[in-house]
């Protein structure tokens, strides 16, 4: 098995045995993450493969400062993003003033596969899905977020809060119909 | 506030935790389209770089056979007049003898004159002005008995040598106008009295998004599929012969100063040539054309001989080494003085020939390469002086000369597109010949010729 020095080393001079490594080595987590910000099966797999040309032809500049894999995976976030922008350019995000959070009610995300979960955050619309994601999962704060989306700080967490509202209430059917609190699904 | 946080926080971390680790595995297709589209990455880095290099390489050979041509023009000049030198330098220094009588076939029908100039004694020649013409070679046919005789006088060779210094001396001389020296003209001095200027540089942006640009290119593409051209070209031609050391046996001299020499002809290292010829190209590909046609070549070559050939009739031809070793009978050949002689082949040529399309728009670059077969017409050899019989040699079994002969082409055609159907270019290229025309392996070589062509060309719709 190759090293990450030597896969990067065979992916900089274009070997291709090198650069399927590579891929085989970081797919399936980069799908998740691609999977995340689309909107679906398809949109993913366009952004990962978008994604990995980006990588193999930007590998040269990577200079070891960060772990190979957060490097791809703000590649991919990137990628994502830019096939967003498109939707939100026609479809601007707009402040949500009024948000009705569901009864505060306490539900594990153990209850649910990778899917599901998955699922739930594609029926978000797009605005708050990009959104949650970078707040949630990525850990960007709402300023940074403003910053890459070119939208309001206000914008920003009004999205995350309807995202996290309606993944409330989706954690919440679901639950009623699988059961509460990591019990077996029926 | 507080709560709310820490719930807003385990929320996150829940959802953070759930993809943390998470992996689902992309279809087979990803990989595929990836590889894709890497192999057409890679294959257009790898076009760019050939296309630089073909270009490149076209650049070169342009360049080559534009330095060749002018090269061989100036050193075929410089050639001409430095072999008259030295043969008008060699026929003072050798000739002892004032007038060189020489002769012929047969006893009996040797003669000199008793009665003219052609005598051994160089006092008795006339030194007049008004004889300076007969100080040439001269065939005098009297008695029906065959004279070829060429004489130069030693003064006058000596005279004409003088000459050509003054005029060299003169042209130094002529550095000075009016009495006035260029070295006392004043030399010009350049001043810069204002303030170097401040440039700004603009940009300008495209008028088109750079897709657009790529689509419109390619529209630029000259589409043309079919066409036939008309062209003639000119250059010079290098035999690559032997022929400086053919010396030949030849019936001795009577008496006179070639008593003690040999038959021999030199060539010129090179000549000229010219053709002219037809076209049809058909494009086979985006970049690929083949072509073919028919043209006339004419390749002529100076030589300095010093015998010539004397037929039963006893008529003189002007003969080269290359006749004789091959077919003349030696008793045939007669020692003369050094004269000149236009050696021309004639062929018809029937070429083929691969075109790569470098450039195909309004200007049009090209690279062709191919074969072309080359079938002997007739040798034509002509004395300069006029002195001697011009002598024709065709095809054929007797002939010293193949009758087919077979020379590699390449070259390059710079075009520019005229209206919608028409075309004008440019064409340097090589000729050489891969079997000699010469049957005899003593003295045939390989000739190239370096020429550069002009075409006409039409587009048929």
């Amino acid at each position: 098995m190759l090293s990450e020095q030597e896969l990067i080393k065979g992916c900089v001079k274009g070997d291709r045995a090198a650069q399927k490594a590579l891929y085989e080595r970081y797919c399936r987590k980069m799908m998740v993450v691609c999977q995340r910000y689309a909107k679906s099966l398809q949109e993913a797999e366009d952004a990962l493969q978008e994604g990995f040309l980006k990588v193999f032809a930007s590998l040269k500049s990577f200079r070891g400062d960060s772990r190979l894999d957060t490097w791809i995976t703000r590649i991919m976030i990137n990628t994502a993003l830019n096939a967003q922008r498109q939707k939100l350019y026609l479809l601007p995000m707009v402040d949500i003033t009024a948000v009705n959070l569901p009864e505060d009610e306490e539900i594990s995300l153990a209850a649910f596969n990778l899917s599901e979960l998955i699922t739930m955050i594609q029926s978000l619309p797009d605005g708050c899905r990009l959104v949650f994601n970078l707040f949630a999962i990525e850990g960007y704060n709402h300023k940074e977020i403003a910053g890459m989306l070119g939208i309001s700080e206000g914008t920003s967490k009004s999205q995350y809060s309807r995202a996290k509202s309606l993944l409330k209430v989706k954690l919440s059917l679901q639950n009623n119909v699988y059961g509460k609190y990591g019990e077996t699904k029926i | 506030m507080c709560m709310e946080n820490t719930e807003r926080q385990k929320f996150d971390n829940d959802w953070r935790d759930a993809f943390q680790h998470a992996e689902q595995n992309p279809s087979a297709e990803v990989w595929s389209a990836l590889d894709t589209e890497l192999t057409r990455a890679e294959g257009g880095v790898m076009k760019r770089k050939v296309v630089f290099y073909q270009r490149l390489a076209a650049a070169s050979i342009l360049f080559a056979l534009l330095f060749g041509s002018l090269t061989t023009y100036y050193n075929l000049k410089q050639d001409t007049s430095v072999v008259n030198e030295l043969a008008n330098a060699t026929q003072s220094t050798n000739q002892t003898d004032n007038t060189i009588t020489e002769h012929t076939v047969k006893p009996g029908e040797v003669g000199v004159s008793e009665d003219n100039e052609l005598a051994e004694n160089g006092s008795r020649l006339p030194k007049s002005g008004a004889n300076k013409a007969n100080r040439n070679s001269i065939i005098n046919k009297s008695d029906q008995s065959a004279f070829i005789a060429l004489s130069k006088k030693d003064s006058d060779a000596t005279e004409e040598i003088a000459t050509e210094q003054m005029i060299r001396q003169s042209s130094i001389n002529a550095r000075t106008i009016a009495g006035i020296s260029t070295q006392d003209l004043p030399s010009p001095e350049v001043k810069i009295s204002s303030k170097p200027r401040e440039v700004t540089i603009v940009r300008k942006l495209p008028a088109m998004p750079a897709s657009f640009m790529a689509e419109s290119r390619k529209e630029k593409k000259s589409g043309e599929a079919f066409w036939a051209s008309v062209g003639a070209s000119a250059g010079s031609y290098s035999p690559q012969t032997n022929f400086n050391s053919a010396a030949l046996a030849a019936s001795p001299g009577s008496g006179t100063g070639l008593s003690n020499k040999s038959a021999s002809s030199n060539a010129y290292s090179q000549g000229s040539a010219y053709s002219v010829g037809l076209n049809v190209a058909r494009r086979v590909s985006d970049h690929w054309v083949v072509q073919g046609g028919l043209s006339y070549l004419n390749q002529a070559i100076g030589y300095t001989s010093n015998f010539a050939t004397v037929s039963a009739g006893n008529k003189a031809y002007a003969s080269v080494a290359d006749y004789a070793t091959l077919q003349q009978n030696a008793s045939t050949l007669t020692l003369t003085n050094p004269y000149e002689i236009n050696s021309v082949n004639q062929f018809v040529s029937i070429p083929i020939q691969a075109g790569y399309l470098l450039v195909d728009r309004k200007v049009g670059l090209q690279l062709n390469s191919g074969l072309s077969t080359d079938i002997f017409m007739q040798n034509t050899l002509t004395d300069k002086s006029g002195q001697l019989d011009k002598y024709s040699e065709g095809a054929g079994e007797d002939s010293p000369y193949r009758t087919f002969s077979w020379s590699a082409l390449m070259g390059t055609e710079l075009s520019y597109k005229i209206g919608t159907q028409y075309r004008v270019s440019l064409a340097p290229g090589l000729r050489y010949s891969m079997s000699p025309v010469l049957k005899s392996e003593a003295v045939s070589g390989n000739s190239v010729v370096w020429d550069v062509g002009f075409r006409f060309r039409y587009i048929f719709k």
